[in-house]
């Protein structure tokens, strides 16, 4: 299925007509969600009787939820005790159309899946724990290369990722000077990067403010070497 | 990966599924994304199951897709094929009290499947909107 085919042709059909438009809003609810019922029952090997215990529904019940032709239409709670059940999120918002017409196209069973809560968890945990930590270590960073009286490098956005992952390995092959080193220990801090006496220990993505420093300790004409200027402003003073 | 291609048979220059779909006399806008909507989601199921598909007894290789709008009884008779994970859409019809209509449905649905069979050519991308 060329799916931006079919993204095209529901476009052009919902800008020439509202009401077929908001005929597939309709059935994009309930026709949609029949299906996802199907494809988490199946996603998690029950039966349709064994889904029905577990909301306490009749097994007949449940194959009316999964039937898009029956007459009954599930309700917000209905929806509930079955997202109970299989113990997973229920979202239901306002979304504009272009939303609409990407999810409709979405229709792989393997994609309507959803992980239990219980499944999910340990992902879970470990981004709202890692995010505010990267966060809060480039502030700690930043603040550490000002009171050394540094200014927070920078490099020139053109051919950042390039000029940084060289730099990089440069560190990696050339000791810290004398002076960095001992200013290496007051940068540190970070979580997942460790700064040693002349040597880069370890590195990770998202540090981008320690990959900065690295760069204005190797610069090459497109980065500031706050070692050179600190010299300067001495000798000047 | 389950999706499945949705091919129109066509007859010469015509697309008779396409004309059928977009004539609202027979096929209400409400009744058109409806139909539109299910055989997208069918596209992207590997089991079709009853009631919502079944093969036809008596016509070895033909299946009717099950689409309820309102009291009528929408049937979509097809074939898996002619390739590898495609459906062509063949004849589209009505059934009521039991019974197709046009009641020659299914013959011609088969007369048709013998056609794309022998001549792939008669067949066109479903048109989804």
């Amino acid at each position: 299925m060329n799916t931006t085919l079919v993204r095209r042709e529901l476009l052009s059909s919902m800008k020439a007509d509202p009401e077929y438009r908001h005929a597939w809003n309709l059935e994009n609810v309930y026709t949609g969600i029949c299906f996802q019922i199907r494809a988490l029952r199946e996603q998690r090997g029950l039966s349709q009787s064994a889904l029905g215990k577990e909301a306490k529904m009749a097994q007949e019940r449940i194959s009316i939820l999964e039937d898009p032709n029956a007459d009954t239409r599930p309700t917000l709670n209905t929806l509930l005790r079955l997202a109970d059940s299989l113990d997973v999120g229920l979202d239901v918002r306002f979304v504009p159309y272009g939303t609409v017409i990407n999810r409709s196209i979405k229709t792989d069973m393997k994609e309507l899946g959803v992980l239990s809560f219980a499944d999910e968890l340990h992902q879970l945990e470990r981004e709202i724990t890692s995010e505010p930590e990267l966060g809060a270590a480039k502030r700690r960073t930043r603040r550490k290369f000002r009171a050394i009286g540094h200014p927070t490098p920078t490099i020139r956005r053109a051919g950042l990722s390039h000029k940084r992952r060289s730099l990089q390995s440069e560190a990696r092959r050339k000791p810290l000077s004398r002076d960095y080193a001992g200013a290496a220990p007051a940068a540190n801090g970070v979580a997942g990067s460790v700064w040693a006496p002349g040597k880069v220990v370890s590195f990770q993505r998202g540090t981008n403010v320690i990959s900065h420093g690295l760069a204005a300790l190797h610069g090459n004409g497109n980065t500031v070497i706050p070692n050179e200027q600190h010299e300067r402003q001495k000798k000047k003073s | 990966m389950n999706e499945r291609q949705f091919l129109d048979y066509i007859d010469g220059a015509t697309n008779p599924i396409q004309e059928w779909l977009k004539d609202k006399r027979q096929v209400p806008v409400k009744a058109r994304a409806k139909i539109q909507r299910i055989l997208l989601q069918l596209a992207g199921t590997a089991l079709w199951t009853r009631p919502l598909a079944s093969n036809l007894e008596g016509y070895p290789g033909i299946v009717e897709i099950r689409i309820r709008w309102t009291n009528i009884q929408y049937r979509l008779l097809g074939y898996r094929g002619p390739g590898v994970r495609q459906f062509t859409l063949l004849f589209p019809a009505l059934e009521k009290d039991d019974r197709f209509v046009p009641q020659n449905a299914p013959q011609i649905a088969q007369n048709r499947m013998a056609v794309v069979e022998s001549d792939r050519s008669r067949t066109h991308e479903h048109y989804f909107g």
